[in-house]
């Protein structure tokens, strides 16, 4: 595939119509898994890694993993293509940046991707929009179940499933929330919900996962405890006692800064739309941030005329290698600044003040 | 050495009580089959017993196949 075709595409999550999509982005789940008789890939010669990615290839390839599926060559890959990744939440930020043989399965219009020689061998990763953990966990056990048909995989009856780093063994599950939470940021209290929420053995982490920055007021939530509890308690008590704590924070912030402060969210919510429609020159992060503005605008009915999934969109193909891609060519971050500054001029255009 | 450190990293979890791969018992074996296969491999090739590598690599293709 050529991946400037990605560019033009709608994952799924994009579309911005699950459910509670006015604060959760987007949900996932992943799987940890690992060849059975085969060294963890820190311990594995370069021979080994390069036999285990190409089984594992072949195997991701003809497993039949929904709709149409292709594999990126990482270490083939050009560094732009990989940051294109990264910035799909196809791949994390380590991967593109390890070394060594690896890639990357992606199905299911991006809801599917299975990293391969990340970590561990296999990462397998479903993604879908708004609050879809139950979908989300079904589907990456049943892609577990496909694999398991072909593959073998390292396991413990004392602890469980063997990964790499033992704060993933056990079930190897994680599941993850995207939310968007500008007005704990506004009202000050988010760093009490985090604190709280690390307290109760959560990683909290930014929009591009472990050790970025929340950048346009996007967090990731995620469980750490994979062992000692099975994979229906680890997506119960995330979805039905975590997750909503958060959301009827952010709700009750939302009605809070609505009653009192209404004229000051309107007037930031109207110069982030009027910035975003002048800007001459403008960096992904400024962009991120207005666009969060916008966002909260849309979800409190105080900005018509536009969609979350131009929303969405937007976040995601002003970013550095969307724009270089959509474009077809390298870019200075001068240039992207004007190129960017432009294309949200012309997606925003029709928007009603 | 390990149980303390999962025990701090999984909320004083230690023992896995999920999902078990359909073929767990097979597996288990075959795992530590391969595994002491690998190791007889790598010493083979140490001492330069090429046949008996061969026979080795043939052995742990067989049952990484089955």
């Amino acid at each position: 595939v050529n991946l400037a075709e990605l560019t033009r595409r709608r994952a799924e999550w994009l579309r911005g119509t699950g459910p509670m999509s006015n604060i959760v982005v987007s949900s996932r789940a992943r799987l940890a898994r690992n060849l059975a008789g085969m060294p963890f890939l820190g311990r594995c010669s370069e021979g080994q890694l390069r036999e285990a990615a190409e089984s594992l290839r072949r195997t991701l390839l003809q497993v039949g993993l929904p709709g149409e599926t292709f594999y990126v060559d990482i270490e083939a890959a050009d560094p732009l293509d990989r940051e294109l990744l990264v910035e799909r939440h196809l791949i994390s930020r380590q991967h593109a940046e390890a070394k060594g043989p690896r890639g990357v399965a992606v199905s299911g219009g991006e809801a599917v991707a299975v990293m391969v020689n990340e970590e561990d061998h296999l990462r397998v990763q479903v993604l879908r929009g708004g609050l879809q953990l139950d979908a989300c966990h079904a589907e990456v056990r049943r892609l577990d179940g496909l694999l398991e048909g072909q593959l073998s995989f390292a396991f413990s009856s004392r602890f469980g499933y063997l990964t790499a780093c033992p704060t993933n063994c056990g079930t190897g599950l994680r599941v993850s929330v995207m939310l968007h939470l500008p007005a704990l940021k506004m009202t000050g209290e988010i760093e009490k919900a985090l604190r709280a929420a690390r307290d109760m053995h959560l990683a909290v982490r930014g929009l591009y996962g472990e050790g970025t920055e929340a950048t346009g007021d996007l967090f990731q939530i995620s469980n750490q405890t994979t062992l000692g509890k099975d994979e229906e308690q680890i997506v119960t008590e995330f979805k039905d006692q975590i997750v909503p704590n958060i959301i009827e924070y952010e709700h009750r912030a939302r009605e809070a800064l609505l009653k009192t402060r209404r004229v000051a969210l309107e007037d930031r919510i109207s110069r982030a739309r009027a910035v975003l429609r002048s800007a001459r020159l403008i960096s992904s992060e400024e962009t991120m941030f207005l666009l969060s503005q916008l966002r909260l605008g849309l979800a409190l009915e105080l900005q018509d005329g536009l969609g979350l999934e131009t929303i969405n969109e937007l976040s995601l193909v002003i970013q550095p290698a969307h724009l270089q891609k959509l474009f077809g060519r390298d870019m200075a971050p001068a240039e992207r600044g004007e190129i960017r500054a432009k294309l949200i001029r012309e997606r925003l255009g029709g928007l009603a003040d | 050495v390990l149980v303390p450190l999962l025990e701090r990293a999984h909320e004083g979890g230690s023992v896995h009580t999920g999902k078990v791969p359909a073929n767990a018992a097979e597996d288990e074996r075959k795992q530590t089959e391969l595994l002491r296969l690998r190791g007889q491999l790598k010493e083979a090739v140490v001492h330069e017993e090429y046949e008996r590598a061969a026979d080795l690599r043939d052995r742990i293709k067989n049952l990484e196949g089955s």
